[in-house]
């Protein structure tokens, strides 16, 4: 292996580089006199310099759209490029790119609701976002198991020093703690895992682990995909799961997250709720959903297993919940069950690609599904913990539902917003939430057992549980965030507390204000894209779509449009007699 | 017929608009252009947008009846008419509540008169699914917001069981659409495997592929059973049949009038509507699932009839009178006999109007006397004799008196339950029974009693005749009279566009 091809292929981690290197500087500048200041021109810089990069980098668009043709991964900076055949690192194609600009952007709307505070805290903010952006963007675009747990850990360590750093809340050193602990032990784990993995498969790239082993087009008939995984295998699967499962705040693996949410800022929220479990999302996608085929059937029954656990704790305790961050932190942990149930749905689809022959570039499969919930809620919890944020004053906390609820009811504008983005993170229609939560129940509904004796593949019946199951979590969310609401529209307003409001709205900030106004922006979205979801549903299909499944989804479908060909049923015989 | 759906929905919406559009304006400017301030103009904008709405919903129907069906979508304009006839008084009885938030209350009572048309028009099965979780968030919002004491307890109840109803249904036709989307690869060689969500699509295609191949069939074999469990079962929570009608009548009883009558009016006939319209096709010989439901269903009606007797409070009486009849209807359905459909669906649409006449003319009482104790009012005839003729005709309906709408429904509903099960005939007998007597006693006590007064003290004559119906609710109450009696005499014509409309939308030939 030659230097050459490693430094071109490295140029996908430019923006990632861009961002570390800016947030490094910029927490030496947060020294300065006026930091936030400073810092806030930096953050701009990175963020418009990453952008650039990664437009540089951009590979060719799909030219086919509509068609079946897929994008052409590797057309960007290395069309024809040897560093696209070897990537020993680093890779390049539609879901890195687009989880890249998705990063972006998210980081975009996370500084613009980070610049309320003191003003060397507000530069340290900025700093610890920049490192947490790198991380998440070098985690779209790594290709091998060490470097994706450097990844991880540079996405979610700000966030824990961001804990340490603004510790005026109760509770909030123990938070700090806790998520220090935590952290350190998902290194543990996933280290742990990286060497077995290393040891058992002989290499920790990514695309040779998927390479190493028996494709899906040739097992994808065969009942053995679910069972055939080795001992070494589902080790390999329940630490990799462990580790990435305490980032993306899944239970049991991650029980703190009450407590931690609850000592942190709002702002500090948005923060641990985003980059740490985005990173943490796509490496998922990149190990379980796209690694080795022989264990899809061990990585499906584990998705399914700590994604309906995760659901059944996130939605029981939000129920208990008085305190709007720990509240907050128990929908977050909702959403982490729905993204992994979707997972699992796409390790099905990946593995039988003749169960879900309807998936072509436009339509979302589970990656797509899990990538499009976790994409919604971002911007939906960003829009109201920034919201939210915009209505504290210093002479009144906003720690509990009733507290929140008085601030903001007391202003139509605000409180219909609030509502409105509270309704949309708990999946409630016709708003934006609603349709990821629609695609994740149809990609759950989807998981099939394998076709035997040429049929069809039959419907898995423990799904259909699994799906109501998913029903139920999102019935107590919709009656939690409903009963919220209720406290913010329909209440009669206290006289005492109007007075005190009002007094407290003349001296809003210019920076609350704009973060109101990222609020009501991030409402309007969501209405927009509940009742005109289509152009988001396709795009995300289209940024997420598995090449492989769609490839031979289309294979079938050629293969039946060509005249005199044999039907399924009896091609699916000849295969069960070969 | 479109064009008809659009507006109909667009109207309510534009209403919604505007009442935002009022509650912006300053009271003092709108006293300048000398019109109504408040609640008032609220109220008035929310009742000429309704009005409208009932305008195109009845020309859509009469085009339907003058041309002939030409689609599915006749049959659910239908329950469209029933649910615009019943919002004039549902938007009239907003004024018991509007003191609190009126601008809000009118402007989520003409979203839910968008949201039940569009249920009742859409053919697109997600949205079809959006709108039916999007009527009960909204019910929700109305009772606990505008709900009595016991309003917000109840309105958690009403939550939990219609969402559990929603996320059945929207499983169910989750899972349709996959069936669909896997069987088409089989029957169809060369087809694109879209998945479809068109209702008319799904309740064709699936049907048809699954009779002619082989390999389809035995799909449809394995998935038919959970997609029809959960499909039904969401439905019967829905509806509600018992024992999970528990949610119905503490909403109805707690919640505010306009709530309480858009569920007698638009809310219960949703599942009915879906019934036929989804699962219907679907559901080819049901053989013992059959028989448990058909059971279910009548013992179900006259549980209800029997609560119906013994409950003295005016909205309980009404809810289980209604949901009672909507037992009935259902066993006809599922006694799977075309003469038992279309009664149902007969039976279920006069019910919608029967029932809301019913409790509309309950809530003009409550409104006059502040009581809804069968025991406190009495001898209201001679007093109010308008609103005590609505009475009678209303429980005429609903007991199935000849020339009227629940006649013709109840009639082919008993004709088909007895070529099903003799003994299911007996039953739904017996209970229409127990509901006539629990309704006639009602009319006995309160329209006929002898005694003239409230409070027993003599009344005199004019100043009793003044609290009888106002012209206003004349006007309101009109549509639903000539609803019932029009079908009632002519019940052929409805009859046959719902047949050849369920005939199209299953496929049947």
């Amino acid at each position: 292996m030659t230097t050459e091809p490693i430094v071109a292929g490295a140029i996908v981690a430019l923006p990632a580089a861009i961002l570390a290197a800016f947030g490094l500087g910029a927490l030496v500048v947060a020294r300065v006199s006026k930091p936030d200041l400073v810092c806030a021109v930096i953050c701009a810089a990175a963020l418009i310099l990453g952008g650039a990069a990664l437009g540089a980098t951009q590979i060719q668009p799909n030219s086919g759209a509509g068609s079946d043709a897929p994008p052409t991964p590797g057309a960007g900076i290395g069309a024809g490029n040897p560093a696209n055949a070897i990537r020993p690192y680093l890779l390049e194609d539609p879901l890195s790119q687009s989880a890249s600009w998705f990063a972006l952007g998210l980081g975009l709307l996370v500084a613009i609701a980070a610049g309320d505070g003191e003003s060397r805290r507000v530069g340290r903010r900025y700093a610890l976002l920049l490192l947490s952006l790198a991380g998440a963007c070098l985690a779209a675009v790594v290709n091998d198991l060490f470097l994706a747990v450097i990844a991880i850990e540079l996405a979610s360590l700000p966030s824990t020093l961001l804990l340490f750093i603004e510790r005026d809340a109760p509770g909030a050193h123990a938070a700090a703690v806790r998520s220090f602990a935590l952290n350190l032990l998902a290194l543990a784990i996933l280290l742990a895992a990286a060497c077995l993995v290393g040891s058992a498969f002989g290499t920790t790239n990514f695309e040779e682990l998927r390479a190493a082993l028996p494709q899906a087009a040739v097992m994808r008939h065969a009942r053995s995909v679910a069972v055939a995984s080795s001992t070494t295998g589902e080790m390999c699967c329940v630490l990799l799961l462990s580790g990435l499962g305490i980032h993306l705040l899944a239970a049991p693996f991650q029980l703190a997250a009450g407590e931690i949410f609850d000592g942190a800022k709002l702002w500090g929220v948005g923060l641990t709720a985003l980059f740490p479990r985005g990173a943490a999302l796509l490496l998922m996608i990149r190990v379980f959903v796209q690694g080795p085929p022989r264990l899809h059937g061990t990585a499906q029954t584990l998705l399914t297993a700590v994604g309906l656990l995760t659901i059944l704790v996130g939605a029981l305790l939000a129920v208990w919940q008085v305190r709007i961050r720990r509240l907050l932190a128990f929908f977050v942990v909702f959403q982490s069950g729905l993204i992994l149930l979707a997972l699992a749905g796409a390790c099905c689809e990946r593995a039988r690609p003749v169960a879900a022959p309807w998936l072509t570039w436009d339509v979302l499969g589970g990656v797509g599904s899990a990538c499009f919930c976790f994409a919604v809620d971002s911007f939906a919890l960003v829009g109201f913990v920034a919201l939210v944020a915009s209505r504290r004053r210093s002479d009144r906390p906003i720690d509990e539902l009733q507290q929140v609820a008085e601030a903001v009811r007391d202003n139509k504008a605000t409180a219909f917003t609030a509502c409105v983005l509270l309704l949309s993170l708990a999946g409630v229609p016709p708003l934006a939430g609603y349709w990821p939560r629609v695609a994740i129940l149809r990609t759950i509904l989807s998981i099939s057992f394998p076709p035997e004796h040429g049929f069809l593949p039959h419907q898995n019946v423990n799904y259909v549980l699994v799906a109501m199951a998913v029903g139920a979590g999102l019935i107590l969310l919709t009656a939690v965030s409903l009963a919220f609401v209720k406290k913010m529209l329909l209440d009669e307003v206290e006289t005492a507390h109007v007075a005190v409001l009002a007094t407290g709205i003349d001296s809003a900030s210019r920076r609350q204000k704009r973060a109101a106004a990222l609020g009501l922006c991030a409402a309007l979205a969501t209405v927009v894209l509940g009742l005109f979801p289509d152009p988001a549903t396709r795009m995300i299909a289209r940024g997420t779509a598995d090449e492989e499944v769609i490839r031979q989804t289309s294979a079938d479908r050629a293969h039946l449009s060509t005249p005199g060909k044999p039907s399924r049923r009896h091609r699916g015989e000849d295969e069960d007699d070969i | 017929m479109f064009q008809f759906a659009v507006i109909a929905v667009a109207l309510p919406l534009l209403g919604t608009a505007a009442i935002v559009l009022a509650a912006c304006v300053s009271d003092d400017r709108l006293a300048a252009l000398h019109l109504p301030t408040g609640s008032r103009a609220y109220r008035r904008i929310a009742l000429i947008f309704t009005t409208m709405t009932f305008a195109v919903t009845l020309g859509s129907t009469i085009t339907d009846l003058a041309l002939g069906p030409r689609g599915p979508e006749p049959f659910g304009g239908l329950f469209a008419l029933v649910t615009a006839a019943a919002w004039l008084p549902v938007i009239y009885v907003g004024a018991e509540r509007d003191r609190k938030r009126p601008a809000m209350l009118y402007g989520l009572l003409l979203l839910l008169e968008a949201v039940f048309l569009g249920l009742f028009f859409t053919d697109d099965s997600l949205l079809f699914c959006l709108l039916l979780e999007a009527s009960t968030l909204l019910l929700f919002l109305l009772i606990s917001g505008w709900g009595g004491q016991e309003g917000e307890s109840v309105a958690r109840k009403f939550l939990v069981y219609n969402l559990a109803a929603d996320l059945f249904v929207l499983i169910a036709i989750l899972g349709l659409v996959v069936a669909r989307a896997r069987m088409s690869t089989e029957a169809t060689t060369g087809l694109k495997y879209d998945l479809s969500y068109s209702l008319s699509t799904l309740t064709q295609d699936v049907p048809r592929w699954s009779t002619d191949e082989i390999g389809a069939q035995e799909y449809w074999r394995h998935a038919r059973r959970w997609l029809l469990a959960a499909l039904v079962f969401g439905l019967v929570i829905k509806t509600p049949l018992a024992p999970f009608h528990t949610w119905f009548s503490g909403a109805v009883s707690e919640g505010p009038l306009c709530a309480g009558l858009a569920l007698m009016g638009a809310g219960g006939r949703v599942s009915t509507y879906a019934l036929i319209r989804v699962a219907g096709p679907l559901w080819g010989d049901l053989g013992t699932m059959g028989d448990l439901l058909v059971a279910i269903a009548v013992l179900g009606a006259m549980y209800q009839s029997l609560l119906a007797l013994a409950h003295g409070d005016l909205r309980k009486l009404s809810a289980h009178a209604s949901l009672s009849l909507t037992a009935i209807a259902i066993a006809g359905i599922f006694a799977q006999q075309l003469p038992g459909t279309i009664g149902g669906v007969l039976l279920a649409l006069g019910g919608g109007l029967a029932s809301t006449l019913l409790f509309f003319a309950f809530g003009l009482l409550e409104l006059r006397f502040e009581t809804r104790d069968l025991s406190v009012l009495e001898g209201i005839w001679r007093r109010m004799p308008h609103l005590s003729s609505a009475l009678v005709i209303a429980v005429f309906s609903l007991i199935g008196i000849p020339a009227l709408v629940g006649f013709a429904g109840l009639y082919p509903v008993l004709a088909a339950l007895f070529a099903y099960e003799w003994l299911g005939a007996l039953l739904a007998m017996i209970a229409g029974l127990i509901l006539a007597w629990s309704l006639f006693w009602m009319l006995e006590r309160v329209v006929f009693s002898p005694q003239a007064a409230v409070d027993g003290t003599a009344v005199p004559p004019t100043a009793a005749r003044s609290n009888d119906l106002l012209p206003m609710e004349l006007w309101l109450i009109a549509p639903l009279v000539a609803g019932i009696i029009f079908v009632g005499i002519r019940p052929q014509a409805v009859a046959h566009l719902i047949d050849v409309s369920i005939r199209i939308a299953s496929f049947t030939p």
